[in-house]
Parts: structure tokens; C-alpha cells; sequence
């Protein structure tokens, strides 16, 4: 076998549990002095004026910023092409263009878990030394924990900026569990016995308990985590040993098999967009898995039927188990390669500016990543969710920060979805699962065989 | 001396040279039929094999390829999931196929026997065939709605239990089936259709000049007569229907869980979520052999009997 680049072999020791994370997030505030925020009313520079920069984004996101990068093209003679992907086809693309230098794009939207992929391999510019050649610098207005997710392996400098303040959340209906008398769960036992009760009270009518993704993949794995993490395990120990096959993973997934019970019908095939729709449509009363988008259009007047009757907070744990939320935040970042690295760094700069982020958030319902614009007291009167979205972003930690991540996302995700849908035991799905993920980290050369 | 492409006219030593052009005509218009293919078709052949055989890892500015043998032949061999796929794809496979052409012959027969209104049915059967896959998945997936669906609306109207579609593991690969058969089945029936038009009729009139029944000549005479294009019309639906990816993947993406994981889809998680473009490349190579070993056999095999020289 032949050694494994640079990257995989500092992956191990550069884990990004919650104190690296902050180390590094203090170390970027520390460095910084200027305000990123004074280039809202920016002009480009002359020697930027049209040129064209290729922005690759999730396709959601293209009409949301529109009117925001017309209105900058217009104002600096810059051209700023959108090409947006559906999610799976931009990993695909960002992939293939990234690690190939192609210069296809000169933005990219980014999300979190992708991170150890392309800055780990160093696929992205750095931009704070982009920003050092232009006497420019990231504020302290950034909620670190967020910005640290650009800054990997830890220390090594930023190579995204957060744009999008993705955290899951827990959310329940606080009018269902007054009626029924049921505390705030604090617990996953809390959340199975609330579940319980409410889709036996309530199920026949069309309400039930719990929401969750059942779904291969990604949105399997997504709400499998927080339970996983609840119960005081992780995927993987300090040293990159999975940890699926241990009595707290087999708790978890015991739970996650109840809670899929008392699921709507159908939970096999949910996905992210179905299950804010059972959130806001008032069908499911708890869910793990909700993420700010969704809570926009729990709060969305002209959507949703339980405006007002939803509350979030920290995902729960058991006791003795700190709790957590997990972050999915989307950053932007540069490709090696392009040609105008200049130009994008300029309208990334502008575009992560406080006004910016406040426009995003208050008319396109985008999560900002600054604090003025999440304690911003019109935004908070619009989306009183917004301190508990803070709140959770900073006591957020990010999925394993290896660059195999997306592979592992599969493997696990599949083995869930799988056990879900009734194919195999919790058992043996946890173990299957932990077995072919340590094949792969064995595979890329992690792990000693 | 004799010269290429020299034509003696009239035998009287006067020579008319042909243009080299014309001389190579034939390879001339083929060329960027050939070059395309080469480009589009040799090559990432040749480089799936390759990767086949390799550790491929995205580095920076490049692709690197370390040869590790058949180490991912022999995953492939010891992954239960490629089993299963295999599994599913050829279920997926024959299921399709035989209703598709099932219905698609009885609909030809039908259209055939000169009932009225055939103009305006032929033409509405058409229509499945011209809409886009993705935009029927998602129509389908609607219907199939648990909640909101018009199957489970009708089943409870007739007082039956609502039906989970596609998250109940022992259905959903059914129902995907469905909405297959619903877009394929006209391209069987257009075809066959197209040949019963065209059969000679000097048989049946013999046929119903000794009195046979209908079956009986369907069985004796428009069977046999039909019996080439029956047989490539299931090929041609065998070889696609093997492919099938879009369908299961917009309403489903193989699921429930895996249960409807088809060797396409396998295929593209390996190497477009997992990144893992040896592995993907190995599973590619292995159902391309298959299905091209596969259609040999059944072109050599079954089609043989019905191959005709040219008529020179």
C-alpha cells in the first residue's frame, strides 16, 4: 500500500470536538481586528470591474440571494452567474471541480460536514491570507463556533466563511404537551414516553407523538446522531475506532426504533423537507431533527397551522450526558484554481456583511452566523426563535470532522434506514455498520487493520 | 502497372482516377461517428477498467491511482448489498418485462382487431412514453402519498385501510414496478403493433378458410409470424429495464431502507456519496459484463434461428 497524503494521516489527531473548536475559533477572533462589516456599503475596486465571478450554490438558495447579487453586480460591474445544483448533485460537482483545481467556479456554498473534505485537502484558498494581502479581516461579529467550521484542520486558517446558521434543534409543540400535562422532555427516555403518550392519545386524529428522517443516507444518519450523542457516545472515539458497537449505541438505536413506531406512517421514506412539513402542518408534536429552515416556515404565518405553538432548545440527552446540538451550517470559500479569486473574495466579503446577513434572514428567511443580526431586536421580534437558535449554535458541535465523512454518512445511514424499515435488527445493523466503517478507515489508511 | 482505384473505360487504355475521397468514402462518413465513440465510449471504458483495478483518490490538482488487483473484485464478491442489488435489478428486471410485453401484445391484439376509436388510443398511448421519467416519478410519488394520495383516497372510499406505497418494504419495489410498466408498456405495444400490421394475410385467410378459432390461429399463426419481433421487443425492454435508476431514486432513493437498491443505484452511491471511484468502477464493470454476456447469449442463442443473410 502506498502512504496515504498529508491530510489523512493528520486527520486523527486534528478531531474537532468542542475545545478545539473553540481554541480555534479564539485564535481567528484574536487575529482579527478590522470589521468586515464596513464593506457593506463597499464599492469593488477598479481594477474588479467587469469581471464575472461563477458562483456554485444549493439551488434553494439561488432565488433567495438574487436580488442581493444583482444588486451588487449593478453597483460594482461585476458579474455574478449563479449556477445552482440540487444537494447530492453539488457535493458531485463541488467534488469533482474542487479536488481537480478546474476553475469552473469561483464561489462555492459549502455545507459544514464537507469541510474536512475540501480544506482539508486544501482544495480551497486560504482566504485569510487573501484578506492579510488586502488589509482586510473577518470581525469579531461571527459566532465563533461557526466561523471555526471554515478552519480545518483546526489552526490552519480560514477557508470558509459561515453564510447560512444552520443548527439542528429540538422542537415541540408547547400547546400539546400542556394539554397532556407532559414536562419538557430533557431525556430520550422523556422524548420515547411523551411520544408514546401522544400518539396514543392523539394518533387516531392524525397527531403523533415524534418526527424523525427514515430515509437512507444522509437524513437517516442525521437524525440518528443527536440520539447517538445523547446517549454519550460518538461515531468514532478519540483515536477514529467507531463506537456503533457499544451498549450506549445499542440504547440509542433501541430508542430510535421506538421512536420510529410512533412516527407517521411512512417514516421509511422521510426526508428533511417532509419532516418540517409534519412539523408545520401540525402533524408530529416533538421532533430532533428540526433545522432553521424548517423553523421559518413553523413561524411562516402563511404556512404554517402552529404558529406560536412551537418551542425549541437543546437536543436531549440522558443523564449525566452533556447535551448538544449539531451544526449545518453552509460557508463560502474560494476553489484553488480560479482565475478570479480577487473578485469573489470581495463579494464574499460584502455578501457576509451584518446588513447583508439581516436583509437574508428578515426577507429570504436565511439564518445569519453574526450576532448583531441574531440579537437583532427586530429580527427577534419577527423569529422569536432567534436567542434559542444562538444558544444552540454556540453550544453546537459539528459532525465528526474527518474528510471520509460523507462515506461514513452512507454507510451508518443506510444500516439506520435499513433497521427502520424493518430489514434488519438495531443489532445487527450497528454492528454491520461499525464494521464497514472501520473497513473504510482502514481502507484509507486511519486505522491500522 | 495496375493503379488503385483506376478504372480502364472501355478497354481502350484511357483511364479515369477516382478521387481518393471517394476511394474512401465509406470510412469518411463514419469517422465522426467513429471519433465520437472512441471519446465518449472507448475511453472511460478503458479508464472504468482501469480505476476497476485501482485505489482512486481526489488529490490535490489530480487523481491518484495506486493498483491494488482484484481487491475491489472481491469486496464486490463479499458485499451482501451488491447481492442484493443484483438480486433486485433481475427481479426488477423479468417482473417489468413480462407484463410490460404482456400488456403491450394484448393491447397491440386489440387495436389490431379493428375496434373503433384505435387512431385516437393509439395516440394517447403514446403519450406515456414521451414524458420525461423524473416529472412521472414525482406525479407517481403523489399519488402514492400515504395522507394525500388518490390510491389510498379510492381504497378508503371502498372502505379499505389506507396502503403504505412506498415505505413498506414488501410493496414499495411493486409500486415502483407500476409506474414502469405505466411508461413502457406503450413502447412494447407500439412496436408490436406496428408488426401485426404488417404480417401477410394469406395465412389467416387459409386459417379461416379450415375454420380455426381465434385462439388457435393467435396460437398457430400470429405467434409464430410475431414471434422476432416479440423477441427483440424483450430484449430491447431487458436491457433497459436493467438500467433503471431514475424512477427508484426520485420517488425512493432505494428505499425503504435498501430494499429497492438496484445495481444502478449501488453504483452511483458508491461513487458519487462515497466517492469511491475504484469500487464503483468494479460494480461497473462487473454489470456491464454481465449484461453484455447476458445479451449476447440471448441474441446468439434465441435470435439465431431468425437471422437472415442479406440478399446481395
Amino acid at each position: 500500500m502506498t502512504p496515504r497524503d498529508a491530510t489523512s494521516a493528520a486527520t486523527p489527531r486534528s478531531r474537532f470536538d468542542r475545545r478545539s473548536l473553540l481554541k480555534g475559533a479564539a485564535g481567528i477572533a484574536a487575529a482579527t481586528t478590522g470589521a468586515a462589516s464596513k464593506r457593506s456599503a463597499f464599492a469593488a475596486p477598479a481594477f474588479l470591474q467587469g469581471s464575472t465571478v461563477v458562483f456554485a450554490l444549493g439551488q434553494d438558495d439561488a432565488p433567495k440571494i438574487q436580488p442581493l447579487v444583482d444588486e451588487y453586480s449593478s453597483a460594482n460591474n461585476v458579474t455574478i452567474e449563479l449556477q445552482p445544483n440540487p444537494f447530492a448533485s453539488l457535493l458531485e460537482k463541488l467534488t469533482l471541480n474542487l479536488t481537480q483545481a478546474t476553475g469552473a467556479y469561483d464561489i462555492v456554498s459549502m455545507d459544514d460536514p464537507w469541510m474536512p473534505q475540501f480544506a482539508g485537502g486544501q482544495f480551497l484558498m486560504n482566504l485569510q491570507e487573501l484578506m492579510d494581502q488586502r488589509g482586510m479581516a473577518v470581525d469579531e461579529d461571527f459566532v465563533p463556533e461557526l466561523l471555526a467550521l471554515g478552519d480545518f484542520p483546526a489552526g490552519t486558517g480560514l477557508r470558509g466563511i459561515p453564510w447560512v446558521g444552520n443548527v439542528q434543534v429540538f422542537a415541540w409543540r408547547t400547546d400539546v404537551l400542556e394539554d397532556m400535562e407532559i414536562a419538557k422532555p430533557e431525556t430520550w427516555d422523556d422524548v420515547l414516553a411523551a411520544a408514546q403518550a401522544i400518539t396514543d392519545a392523539r394518533g387516531a386524529e392524525g397527531l403523533y407523538g415524534i418526527g424523525l428522517r427514515g430515509q437512507a443516507g444522509n437524513p437517516a444518519a442525521t437524525s440518528f446522531l443527536p440520539v447517538l450523542r445523547g446517549y454519550g457516545t460518538d461515531l468514532f472515539d478519540e483515536n477514529w475506532e467507531p463506537q456503533l458497537e457499544t451498549p450506549e449505541a445499542l440504547a440509542a438505536m433501541e430508542t430510535q426504533l421506538a421512536l420510529a413506531k410512533l412516527a407517521p406512517p411512512g417514516v421509511e421514506n422521510v426526508g428533511h423537507a417532509e419532516n418540517g412539513i409534519n412539523m408545520y402542518e401540525g402533524i408530529i408534536a416533538q421532533s430532533g431533527d428540526i433545522w432553521p429552515d424548517q423553523l421559518l416556515q413553523i413561524y411562516d404565518p402563511e404556512l404554517s397551522k402552529v404558529v406560536g405553538m412551537v418551542d425549541i432548545g437543546g437536543e436531549p440527552a440522558q443523564e449525566g450526558v452533556s447535551p448538544a446540538n449539531m451544526t449545518g451550517n453552509w460557508l463560502l470559500g474560494i476553489p484553488e484554481g480560479s482565475q478570479n479569486a480577487e473578485a469573489a473574495l470581495d463579494f464574499i466579503v460584502w455578501f457576509t456583511a451584518p446588513e447583508q446577513q439581516l436583509r437574508l434572514l428578515m426577507d429570504q428567511n436565511i439564518p445569519a452566523t453574526r450576532f448583531s443580526v441574531l440579537e437583532n431586536p427586530e429580527a427577534v421580534e419577527k423569529l422569536p426563535f432567534l436567542p434559542g437558535l444562538l444558544a444552540a449554535g454556540r453550544n453546537a458541535l459539528p459532525r465528526p470532522r474527518t474528510p471520509y465523512y460523507n462515506a461514513v454518512e452512507a454507510i451508518y445511514g443506510r444500516y439506520v434506514a435499513e433497521a427502520i424499515a424493518g430489514q434488519i435488527s438495531g443489532e445487527e445493523a450497528l454492528t454491520n455498520a461499525n464494521t464497514e466503517i472501520r473497513d473504510l478507515m482502514v481502507r484509507e489508511g486511519v486505522l491500522a487493520a | 502497372m495496375a493503379v488503385e482505384g483506376a478504372i480502364d473505360l472501355e478497354g481502350r487504355g484511357r483511364v479515369a482516377v477516382t478521387p481518393w475521397w471517394e476511394r474512401h468514402l465509406a470510412w469518411l462518413l463514419v469517422s465522426p461517428t467513429l471519433a465520437l465513440f472512441v471519446v465518449f465510449a472507448v475511453v472511460p471504458a478503458f479508464t472504468t477498467i482501469s480505476y476497476a483495478f485501482s485505489r482512486v483518490s481526489m488529490v490535490r490538482g489530480g487523481i491518484q491511482r495506486e493498483f491494488i488487483g482484484f481487491e475491489n473484485f472481491a469486496r464486490a464478491v463479499a458485499d451482501p448489498l451488491v447481492a442484493q442489488s443484483a438480486w433486485t435489478t433481475i427481479r426488477w428486471m423479468f417482473i417489468v418485462t413480462t407484463v410490460e410485453v404482456a400488456l403491450g401484445l394484448a393491447l397491440a391484439l386489440l387495436l389490431s382487431s379493428g375496434i373503433r376509436g384505435r387512431g385516437a388510443f393509439s395516440s394517447l398511448l403514446i403519450v406515456p412514453i414521451i414524458m420525461p421519467p423524473v416529472a412521472v416519478s414525482v406525479a407517481w410519488f403523489f399519488m402514492y402519498d400515504y395522507e394525500f394520495g388518490i390510491f389510498n383516497y379510492l381504497l378508503n372510499q371502498a372502505g379499505m385501510p389506507s396502503v403504505r406505497w412506498l415505505s413498506d418494504p414488501a410493496i414499495a419495489l411493486y409500486a415502483m414496478m407500476a409506474v414502469d410498466v405505466w411508461q413502457a408498456t406503450p413502447f412494447a405495444f407500439l412496436l408490436l403493433y406496428a408488426a401485426l400490421l404488417s404480417l401477410p394475410r394469406d395465412p389467416y385467410e387459409a386459417a379461416s378458410i379450415d375454420g380455426a378459432g381465434r385462439w388457435h390461429v393467435f396460437r398457430t399463426v400470429t405467434l409464430p409470424l410475431l414471434r422476432p419481433v416479440l423477441l427483440v421487443v424483450i430484449l430491447l425492454r431487458l436491457i433497459d429495464a436493467a438500467r433503471i435508476f431514475d424512477k427508484i431514486f426520485v420517488m425512493t432513493r432505494g428505499g425503504p431502507g435498501s430494499s429497492a437498491y438496484t445495481a444502478s443505484i449501488t453504483i452511483y452511491i458508491e461513487g458519487f456519496t462515497k466517492f469511491d471511484f475504484g469500487y464503483a468502477s468494479a460494480l461497473s464493470f462487473l454489470f456491464q459484463l454481465s449484461l453484455v454476456a447476458a445479451a449476447t447469449f440471448y441474441v446468439k442463442r434465441v435470435l439465431a434461428d431468425y437471422a437472415q443473410p442479406a440478399e446481395s
